[in-house]
């Protein structure tokens, strides 16, 4: 049994950052309280992505009041699978995803009914704020359905995984492939016992895995092998996450990605205070990255070569 | 730079909470423990005349404050007089006159003595020159041979003040020391005296009159001494001994030969000085002092509030330390209650109800808001609705235990009539927000984890030793802040996220 203080002092050594320190060393001095809301508001991030030309899952339709919700089938009636959220959500709740018809009914995700009508009442719902964290009015955003690539086919469970990538001052630092379990319900939160692995920046391939704080090899719902999977594509994810420091003036943020089989990455969201677990994920410590890329000083070089050093220094070493 | 900022205004407000914590305990006399309690005394002079029919005056002199003693509370009980109080010469002489008096008269007049923390400036003024002889020239004549038998068997002042003094007071007296004393060999008439040998021969002196503090009793014994101007000041000599010192506890009442008392048109039959010595607290002589003294810490304190007020303040200046508490069990520790500061305000809401039954009643009443509330989530109500209606419910349902109190006769259930209604409200709406995110195992959990906080917050911040701490230095709540700031710039591990990434810290495998 370590002391609390040999503990600390080997956390320390290998660079763990903790809360405190993200929120005072990093989060406080790099990104302004206006920004918020602009990566708070889904509705907002989407907005400036397409002005940045970043790609996003396309944006169906937003409504923003009571009356609009009525014309939502007529508006929506052309797709046949489609997502609706609360532009202020949180925590995937008040997410709706609809895979066709049957008859006149909606046909949800996991396989049950709805009408247009209990469709429309959500959407009030959604409205009326019952979703949004600060309980204000919110917005409701329906949006294209992602079909994740296949390459994930066999190491998740009921829904899409996503990856989360952390960028400092347009430096990649970190990432991490999170995998939805049945025992996460289809969510890709790690705190509710989605599976995270490390990803090596250099080879864009999973590393080792944890499911709430142990070590994992497989995923508890498939048994597939979770370490060295190749993403692909995962070069043009990290050129979308630098962007995102630009993009929204942010110096340090979470980017969440998601992979389409057709479309390729697609950024899903943005966070001003992204989660320490993806250390865990990763057995690094984000400290050690953050203070690298201060030390470097490359944030004022082009993208590609603040990529290339991300990769070189943050890269596994083989 | 931004560290030292911080550690730069956290040491600047610690030096002054501190700093003026310090002086107001050590100068101003301020305790740090409540209940300190220190000794006073209450002296009490009775004057009983027998008036003559026509205009009665008697007077008698009233102590004034000394670099030891300060008197407070003066009090005077005459009920058939007139009174003034007016300066002659050293003293001030209380005057109480009435036109037609007649038959038994009793004056009174009672003070108390506190004895002063630090000795306060030497008020007594040098008297004008030249100064009162009241001898005959042939007395004269002998004082000064006396002084000058003294002058040379002494070395200097003092010395000569003590010889003088010994000579007058030797069991073989001379023929001289007989012809000024006559047979009265009282410490009274030895000080008058001395300080009029002294005085003919050109040196400020004066006799010194007063009791005994340490002698308690309801007729207590005057006493007297001499002071005499050496260097500039007034400096006491003890007629006993003659040395140049006076017993602790000698408390001066009134100087010159005057007596004490004077009366006209009327009889003194009686004259006594009573001592009690009293048990006081600290606090309350340092705030008496304070008053007296126009000490400006003391005029300006909360103790200067009207008394609801200072009830009020008790409470509030206590807030500081369960929020200190909280900041260190958030950014240090890693753990957290419902709400930023909520466990602080339910320990306050656990003052109605004392800490057991305040437990039991917010997890009855957090329960039943919790089944109530999720309830309400089935219906999906706006905010501001739903929040109104648990509001209702919270009201009906504290209604309904004290009306249940008061059938079973059950005491405490009686006390929850302020019991903070909104606090309740708004625990059972964070609760279950938290339930709806991370589900019930976590929520339950934080609503345990508060009331524990909540708990310790209670018993810190209802600690009478605490209150009376941070009301009566105000100051502290700078010190508080002081590290409430370097917590602010900890960047440190919580010691919660030495266990999260623990994993971190083992050897890779």
């Amino acid at each position: 049994m370590m002391t609390p203080w040999t503990l600390a002092q080997r956390l320390e050594r290998v660079g763990v950052l903790g809360m405190n320190a993200r929120n005072g060393d990093y989060i406080l001095p790099n990104n302004a309280r206006k920004l918020y809301p602009l990566v708070d508001d889904k509705l907002l991030t989407k907005e400036l992505a397409h002005k940045a030309g970043l790609a996003t899952p396309e944006l169906y339709a937003a409504f923003r009041a009571s009356a609009e919700v009525r014309r939502a089938r007529a508006v929506l009636d052309k797709y046949r699978d489609f997502v609706v959220k609360p532009a202020n959500g949180s925590r995937g709740n008040g997410i709706i995803v609809i895979k066709g018809r049957i008859g006149d009914a909606l046909r949800l995700a996991s396989r049950r009914l709805m009408t247009w009508d209990d469709l429309r009442f959500h959407m009030q719902n959604i409205l009326s704020g019952i979703y949004s964290l600060g309980g204000q009015e919110d917005s409701v955003l329906v949006e294209y359905c992602v079909e994740f690539d296949p390459v994930f086919g066999t190491i998740t469970h009921l829904g899409v995984p996503d990856i989360r990538l952390i960028a400092y001052k347009g430096v990649p630092v970190m990432g991490m492939l999170r995998l939805p379990t049945s025992e996460s319900d289809g969510k890709a939160n790690l705190h509710q016992g989605a599976i995270g692995a490390g990803i090596d920046l250099a080879s864009g391939r999973t590393l080792t895995a944890v499911s709430r704080n142990s070590v994992v090899r497989q995923h508890p719902d498939t048994l597939a092998e979770v370490s060295g999977v190749a993403i692909p594509h995962f070069d043009r994810m990290l050129e979308i996450a630098v962007g995102c420091n630009a993009m929204t003036g942010l110096g340090y943020v979470g980017v969440d990605l998601v992979l389409d089989r057709t479309l390729g990455p697609l950024m899903l969201e943005l966070n001003a205070r992204p989660g320490l677990n993806i250390q865990i994920a990763n057995r690094a410590g984000l400290a050690a990255r953050l203070e690298a890329v201060d030390r470097a000083d490359v944030v004022r070089r082009p993208a590609a070569d603040r990529i290339a050093f991300a990769k070189q220094a943050f890269g596994a070493k083989t | 730079m931004r560290n030292l900022h911080v550690y730069l205004l956290a040491a600047a407000l610690a030096a002054v909470g501190l700093g003026l914590a310090a002086y107001k305990t050590i100068v101003v006399g301020l305790p740090l423990i409540e209940k300190a309690s220190v000794s006073a005394w209450e002296v009490e002079s009775e004057v009983r005349v027998t008036a003559n029919g026509g205009p009665l005056k008697v007077s008698m002199f009233v102590p004034e404050d000394s670099r030891e003693y300060s008197v407070l509370d003066e009090r005077v009980a005459a009920p058939d007089f007139g009174m003034t109080v007016a300066p002659e010469g050293a003293n001030r002489r209380l005057n109480l006159t009435a036109r037609e008096a007649s038959g038994r008269k009793v004056a009174r007049q009672r003070f108390l003595v506190h004895r002063n923390e630090t000795r306060a400036p030497d008020r007594r003024r040098l008297p004008p020159f030249p100064q009162e002889v009241t001898l005959p020239a042939t007395a004269q004549a002998v004082a000064r041979t006396l002084y000058t038998a003294a002058h040379a068997k002494s070395a200097d002042e003092t010395s000569l003040v003590s010889v003088l003094l010994r000579e007058l007071i030797s069991p073989d007296r001379s023929q001289n020391v007989r012809f000024l004393l006559g047979d009265d060999r009282s410490p009274r008439k030895i000080a008058t005296v001395a300080a009029q040998i002294l005085r003919v021969n050109g040196r400020f002196a004066r006799a010194v009159h007063g009791v005994d503090l340490a002698k308690t009793g309801i007729s207590v014994e005057t006493k007297s001494w001499l002071e005499v101007v050496i260097g500039g000041h007034w400096q006491a000599f003890s007629v006993a001994t003659g040395e140049p010192r006076i017993p602790f506890g000698l408390f001066a009442w009134w100087r010159g030969d005057a007596p004490f008392v004077k009366v006209e048109g009327g009889k003194l039959e009686r004259q006594r000085i009573g001592v009690t010595r009293v048990e006081q607290t600290v606090l309350r002589r340092a705030l008496a002092l304070g008053k007296h003294q126009g000490a400006f810490l003391t005029t300006y304190s909360l103790y200067s509030l009207p008394a609801t007020q200072r009830a009020v303040f008790r409470v509030i200046m206590t807030i500081p330390i369960g929020v200190f508490v909280l900041v260190l069990l958030r950014n240090v520790i890693g753990l957290r209650g419902v709400g930023t500061f909520m466990p602080v305000l339910i320990a306050l809401s656990f003052r109605d109800t004392h800490l057991l039954w305040g437990l039991v009643l917010f997890s009855v009443a957090l329960a039943a808001g919790l089944i109530v509330r999720l309830y309400f989530d089935h219906l999906k109500l706006l905010l501001v609705a739903r929040l109104g209606a648990i509001v209702m419910f919270v009201i009906l349902f504290l209604a309904v235990v004290t009306v249940l109190s008061d059938k079973l006769k059950f005491e405490p259930g009686l006390s929850v009539a302020l019991f903070p209604l909104v606090i309740l409200t708004m625990t059972i709406e964070r609760v279950s927000v938290i339930w709806d995110e991370s589900g019930p195992a976590e929520a339950i959990r934080m609503a345990v984890f508060s009331l524990i906080i909540a708990a310790f917050c209670y018993l810190l911040m209802a600690a009478a030793p605490v209150q009376h701490l941070f009301f009566a230095f105000p100051e502290l709540i700078l010190v508080l802040m002081a590290l409430t700031l370097l917590v602010g710039r900890y960047t440190g591990y919580r010691l919660t996220e030495l266990i999260r990434f623990r994993v971190l810290a083992e050897p890779r495998s």
